[in-house]
């Protein structure tokens, strides 16, 4: 097996998990996948010792969290300003999905809208909020570590993770009140 | 807002959002990622940026650009005292003697303009300004909300 061959094998085990790292901070599917090129990118360079290393999928994901993070700075600052203008600059207050009730009860069916509301859900949420929910939810990260990285106060994050929390709280009772409701 | 709403609330947003499962990559992906390693690969040594170059080609680029600047610093020093550099520098005055007089007349007209400015008034001066930050901002506002649009169709 070529090196070519033993990456495009490596960057298939890890693909889904740098992509979703990615998407879910930027929620834009174009620029998640120039990130995640990106990413393999410099893997490639690194090749030799991320190979055989257990620590690779930790080194990936940092990489994709920062790539994606340096991406969401760099258009921050020009934009911010305009963009909280446009957007209110806190919790959108739009309906989330709508989902027929299910006609049978089954598990599966169920979790799956659920799990699609959720990830909606996670995408609508601004990114002032969205960003450190997903940091310290599922990339682990504490709150200093999240002020460390997005150069904001520690307060600033507390808040917004809380803002985050209440806001996809909201849409899933909605939705359990919709599917109860029938 | 209780600490044990707190609690609960991060429980179940935490449950919930560990219970996602992973995305998956658009198919081109890896074939992307593949085809810009074989370009990379199928193009000359000096492509990649220079801390990437092979350190026989470093050292090699490094002694040929120092030569180089060597080279260049000498003929800066020696040559003006040179019996071909006086001929040329005659030759070349020669040459430029017609552009002394475009350069008077520009000369002229931009001290003219700088009269005119210093007789307008401050306020002329700062509605300009006021005018162009205004259209500055418009041009910001609308690129704003031109990208969010598109952004959000996609």
């Amino acid at each position: 097996m070529t090196e070519e061959q033993q990456f495009e094998s490596f960057m298939r085990d890890y693909q889904n998990m740098v992509f979703s790292t990615a998407m879910r901070l930027v929620v834009n599917q174009a620029e998640a996948e120039d990130i995640s090129q990106e990413v393999f990118l410099r893997a490639y360079e690194r090749f030799a010792e991320l190979r055989n290393s257990p620590t690779a999928g930790g080194w990936l994901k940092t990489v994709a969290t920062n790539l994606s993070l340096n991406h969401l700075s760099r258009y921050r600052s020009r934009w911010s300003f305009f963009s909280e203008l446009m957007t209110g600059g806190g919790e959108q207050d739009e309906m989330g999905p709508e989902f027929a009730a299910p006609e049978d009860t089954e598990v599966a069916v169920m979790r799956m809208d659920r799990r699609a509301l959720v990830e909606s859900a996670l995408q609508k949420l601004p990114s002032a909020q969205r960003v450190p929910l997903v940091l310290y939810h599922l990339e682990g990260l504490s709150y200093e570590e999240i002020a460390a990285k997005l150069r904001v106060s520690l307060g600033k994050v507390k808040t917004d993770i809380f803002r985050g929390r209440e806001a996809l709280h909201k849409r899933l009772n909605r939705h359990r009140e919709e599917v109860m409701g029938g | 807002m209780s600490s044990e709403y707190e609690k609960s609330l991060e429980a179940e947003v935490d449950r919930e959002l560990k219970g996602l499962p992973e995305l998956t990559a658009p198919p081109g992906l890896a074939l992307r990622v593949m085809r810009v390693i074989a370009a990379r690969k199928a193009g000359a040594a000096y492509r990649p940026p220079w801390q990437q170059w092979p350190a026989w080609l470093r050292a090699a680029a490094f002694t040929a650009l120092a030569l180089m600047f060597s080279a260049l610093c000498l003929a800066v020093w020696q040559l003006p005292r040179t019996q071909e550099m006086d001929l040329a520098r005659r030759e070349v005055s020669q040459w430029l003697a017609p552009a002394g007089i475009v350069w008077s007349a520009l000369s002229a007209v931009t001290h003219a303009l700088i009269l005119v400015a210093a007789r307008l008034g401050t306020g002329i001066w700062l509605a300009w300004a006021l005018l162009v930050g205004t259209v500055y901002l418009m041009c910001m506002g609308l690129g704003t909300a031109y990208f969010r649009l598109a952004a959000a169709r996609r």
